[in-house]
């Protein structure tokens, strides 16, 4: 019954199955933007947060961190645009998305994968504008049947432009992982963790706040240092951070800093610099004392430069900590092939 | 044969808590094949190779258990490079990584059965468990053989075994193949002492059988022929080995033996030269003599054998030797078809003495009326040159002045060996070492092998009956690229006298010099320590090229052994014989524990006397 709906729906909506990329690729200067979206509501609060801003030097990273953080927390998430819907008479996208998210813990010098620590699912990315919600239900029920989940949101802006949907679409998925993400890390929320990735994404509520989890952030796509103080992140060595700042994000504030993980003389300058973040409420909460708080920053910045990776045939090897890395290697692993789902997708469909 | 004791069945592996050893991997460039598979190991979880396993997986609507054989052993890490690894430490060996490596163990497996009979490989990600004895019987297939032998122990891993090795007689004497061969190093290799073991497990199944099959009037015998080729070495095999160990005696009671002793045999050497019934000195005083006359050398047809390949590839040296055969031999045949020769009556020569004289008398042409033998020496020199003639006259007389007292010049006091009157069951050892040609060497053991197969092959042929040929040195004796009459014979054995129960239980350091068909017509292959360019020759396509290494490797207790049933080749352990493999180790007495548990110390055969009056016998 199920399995007829769904084929009804596809003829009804004129479904037809493509194979291509998720979404188009943008121009670098729109991708500033477009990747930092969530990122342009954070703004420097407080150059001064830790040190004075004309005092700015960098500080060497020394010590072992009180909260040393054991959990390593990554998602990923592999999409093709495998539909057009018509809807209304005009042409839509669907997406689909194979996401996941996992925590390995470190168990002395072993990581290992726990109960409950991976999250994985498929799902169908469609904007719902114009279809009604009994026709939305029967489509999730039916993908539910062949393990797909429906993911349908509506937009404001709702254009003609196939590729702007697109990119629609695929934030949804993305949303989608960040949300696994955010469920893997409050499984263990007393265990320090570090997140890959912007941290105010994944902390979005008030309790969350206080969770002992670093956030790091690879790719700068936007830099909150004024020009005066960009040359100090060139300056770094390795084993160095800049001074701490404070960002007010969306949801909180957060206190983040440079750490230089790697260096090389071919490269550019900027090379192996990554920015780590932590929420305000967790480091004044645990260390109300300014120096513990500035000790603290330190000695877990010098405990993940030492889990940097180390291996140069590692693409992203100069900005990647090594937990980090086994975690998206085992998650790869796990994710099921989104060719073989979409191939699943267009048989439900019948299409 | 011997019985297949009963075993405790391991628990079914599939979820009821056997520990796995790891599941089956497939990525691109290691494929899970019909021949094999590889499997990944968890870091606590030890795989060694030659280890036994299964695994329980689909294969199409089907679930198959596949056992296999662990022939490789991997180790990889997450690193690109040996610069890598090196920059993991910053160079430093003393700096630490606070995450450690995580790369991964993996086994290359070859498969050696499956149940059902599926030819597909097992799926990725199938649980792999070890293997144990009741595995190893169905991966080697025992329970399909109609007489299986025990020859060692299956070698399950670095030390330990997975219960008795078999292989079946089917294969070795002659019902679905036949012969044995045997490689290995000097010294390493153990050829002749596994050899012994072989024969020895082979005697004991066939009076087991016989035992408890009484009325079976096919039952299998076995008259065994084992050939000395090194010192006296094999001819303390009746005497204790003062090595054998408790461990030792442990091994053979995994292999069904709980009371190993040394075997019972009869022992002859060539006859002293000057003596009627001496041997020549053995170190032993019970060693038969053994020696041919003219008239034994004509009556058993060995004529032809005395000389060389060189000479009778000679057309005119062989017509000669022909017609000389002629001259001295009758033929006839019995009622029952039997082919029978003696001396002539009228023969020129009844001992080979008379016949140099006469073909001297000949040579010379001293004029006058000659006597009929001169007719006949006459008759001679007029077909043959008298270049062949003087050649035929020095090349038997070298033969024979140089035999070392195996050929009697006077034809009193010989001793011809005949192996169809031996009691089976009980082995004979035969030296041929002390002869001081290899000529000779080959003459003996073409004389004996010639005797079984004229009985095999004759209408006196008895059913059930088996001659056991232990031979080490083949490449003496039937080397690669020669065609004399040896070689030939030895070739006719190993190439179609299997179904007549005439086996050869071969040996060699190297088959790539032995005839192609004595090596590739044995069905039961066995590989002691090998050097790597024999192993590279095309005699051993069997072996898989990942077992070559191992096999140049091997220590004296390891073998490899193939079967024509066997999907790969079998990997033994094999045990210290009880009985002694040279002098230096003989003794009467058994080992201290054994002599503890009243084990009686080994019987010395009958002393042979010299040629004196008895009271001048010390």
């Amino acid at each position: 019954m199920t399995a007829r709906r769904l084929r009804q729906l596809a003829q009804a909506y004129r479904v037809r199955a493509i194979d291509d990329a998720p979404f188009t690729p943008l121009p670098l200067a729109d991708q500033a933007l477009e990747e930092d979206e969530a990122a342009l509501k954070a703004r420097m609060r407080q150059l001064s947060y830790e040190v004075p801003a004309g005092e700015w030097r960098p500080i060497p990273c020394l010590g072992e961190p009180v909260s040393q953080p054991r959990r390593f927390i990554d998602g990923s998430v592999f999409s093709r645009t495998v539909a057009v819907f018509t809807v209304e008479g005009r042409r839509r996208p669907a997406v689909l998305a194979c996401v996941g998210a996992l925590a390995l813990e470190l168990d002395g010098r072993r990581l290992v994968r726990s109960s409950g620590s991976l999250r994985l699912e498929t799902v169908l990315c469609l904007l719902s504008n114009g279809i009604p919600p009994e026709d939305l239900q029967a489509l999730s029920d039916g993908l539910e049947a062949v393990g797909i989940r429906l993911v349908a949101s509506e937009t404001t802006e709702l254009t003609a432009d196939f590729d702007v949907l697109r990119r629609r679409c695929w934030d949804m998925a993305k949303q989608r992982m960040e949300d696994e993400e955010r469920a893997v890390l409050l499984q263990a929320p007393e265990v320090p963790a570090v997140v890959d990735g912007l941290l105010e994404r994944r902390l979005t509520t008030v309790a969350s706040q206080e969770m002992p989890v670093i956030g790091m952030v690879k790719r700068q796509m936007r830099r909150y240092l004024p020009e005066s103080h960009i040359n100090l992140l060139y300056e770094l060595r390795p084993g160095e951070r800049t001074p701490a700042f404070l960002l007010e994000t969306e949801h909180a504030f957060i206190v983040s800093w440079y750490v230089r993980l790697s260096a090389a003389d071919t490269l550019s300058p900027g090379y192996g610099v990554v920015r780590l973040t932590a929420p305000r409420e967790y480091l004044e909460r645990r260390f109300p004392r300014r120096a513990e708080r500035w000790a603290e920053i330190s000695a877990v910045s010098h405990w993940l430069h030492g889990l940097r990776h180390r291996e140069q045939s590692y693409a992203r090897a100069g900005i990647s900590l090594e937990p980090i890395v086994r975690v998206e290697d085992e998650l790869h692993a796990l994710l099921p092939a989104v060719g073989r789902e979409a191939a699943k997708l267009h048989r439900a469909l019948g299409v | 044969m011997d019985e297949i004791p009963e075993v405790k069945k391991n628990e079914d592996g599939a979820g009821t808590g056997l520990t796995p050893v790891g599941r089956v991997g497939a990525p691109r460039g290691a494929e899970a094949t019909t021949e094999g598979f590889y499997c990944w190991v968890p870091e606590d979880r030890l795989i060694e190779k030659t280890q036994l396993v299964y695994v329980d997986s689909p294969a199409g609507p089907t679930n198959v258990r596949f056992y296999g054989l662990v022939s490789e052993v991997f180790r990889r890490s997450r690193r690109a490079d040996m610069l890598e690894e090196a920059d993991r430490f910053d160079g430093r060996p003393e700096e630490e990584v606070p995450i450690e490596s995580r790369g991964v163990t993996y086994a290359q497996v070859r498969l050696l059965a499956s149940q059902p009979n599926v030819f597909s490989p097992p799926r990725e990600e199938s649980v792999v468990y070890p293997a144990f004895e009741a595995e190893a019987r169905i991966a080697y297939g025992v329970e399909e053989m109609d007489q299986p032998v025990v020859i060692g122990l299956v070698r399950n891993g670095g030390d330990a075994v997975a219960g008795p090795a078999y292989i079946d007689l089917d294969y070795l004497l002659g019902a679905m193949g036949g012969h044995m061969n045997v490689t290995g190093i000097a010294g390493v290799g153990t050829k002749s002492s596994f050899l012994t073991i072989v024969l020895q497990q082979v005697l004991r199944a066939c009076r087991r059988h016989a035992e408890e099959h009484p009325e079976d009037p096919e039952k299998t015998q076995v008259r065994p022929v084992i050939l000395n080729v090194k010192g006296f070495d094999l001819f303390w095999l009746d005497r204790w080995s003062s090595a054998f160990t408790e461990e030792d005696r442990e091994t053979w009671r995994q292999m069904g033996w709980d009371d190993p002793a040394p075997l019972e045999a009869s022992f002859h050497a060539p006859q002293r030269p000057g003596s009627d019934h001496l041997a020549v000195p053995a170190g032993r005083d019970d060693v038969m003599p053994y020696s041919w006359s003219l008239e034994d050398v004509v009556r058993a047809n060995l004529f032809n054998y005395l000389f060389s390949d060189s000479d009778r590839e000679d057309d005119n040296f062989a017509l000669l030797v022909a017609d000389i055969e002629r001259i001295l031999a009758r033929e006839w045949r019995q009622e029952d078809g039997t082919p029978m020769r003696e001396l002539r009556r009228e023969a020129p020569a009844k001992t080979f003495q008379v016949l140099f004289d006469w073909f001297e008398g000949g040579l010379r042409q001293d004029g006058g009326e000659p006597a009929q033998s001169d007719a006949v020496f006459a008759r001679l020199a007029s077909v043959h040159h008298p270049g062949t003639l003087r050649r035929f006259y020095r090349r038997l007389r070298r033969i024979v002045y140089e035999s070392a007292g195996i050929f009697r010049l006077e034809g009193a006091g010989s001793h011809p060996l005949d192996i169809t009157q031996l009691e089976p069951g009980k082995p004979v050892v035969v030296d041929i070492d002390s002869l001081p040609d290899r000529h000779l060497q080959r003459f003996v053991v073409a004389t004996l092998l010639k005797q079984a197969v004229d009985q095999q092959t004759g209408p006196g042929a008895l059913p059930g009956m088996h001659y056991l040929f232990l031979l080490d040195e083949l490449n003496r004796f039937a080397p690669r690229g020669h065609s004399d009459p040896i070689t030939q014979l030895v070739e006719t054995v190993a190439a179609e006298l299997r179904s007549r129960g005439v086996i050869l239980l071969g040996a060699q350091q190297q088959a790539s010099h032995v005839s192609p068909r004595v090596v590739e017509n044995a069905s039961v292959r066995v590989l002691g320590r090998t050097g790597g360019h024999e192993l590279r020759q095309d005699v051993f396509s069997f072996l898989p090229e990942s077992l070559r290494d191992y096999v140049e490797q091997l220590g004296s207790a390891d073998k490899v052994i193939h079967q024509p049933s066997f999907r790969e080749p079998m990997h033994v352990r094999v045990p210290r014989p009880p009985w002694a493999m040279r002098k230096q180790e003989a003794t009467r007495e058994p080992p201290a524990f054994l002599a503890e548990e009243g084990v009686q110390p080994a019987a010395i055969g009958g002393r042979r006397l010299p040629e004196r009056p008895y009271e001048e016998l010390p």
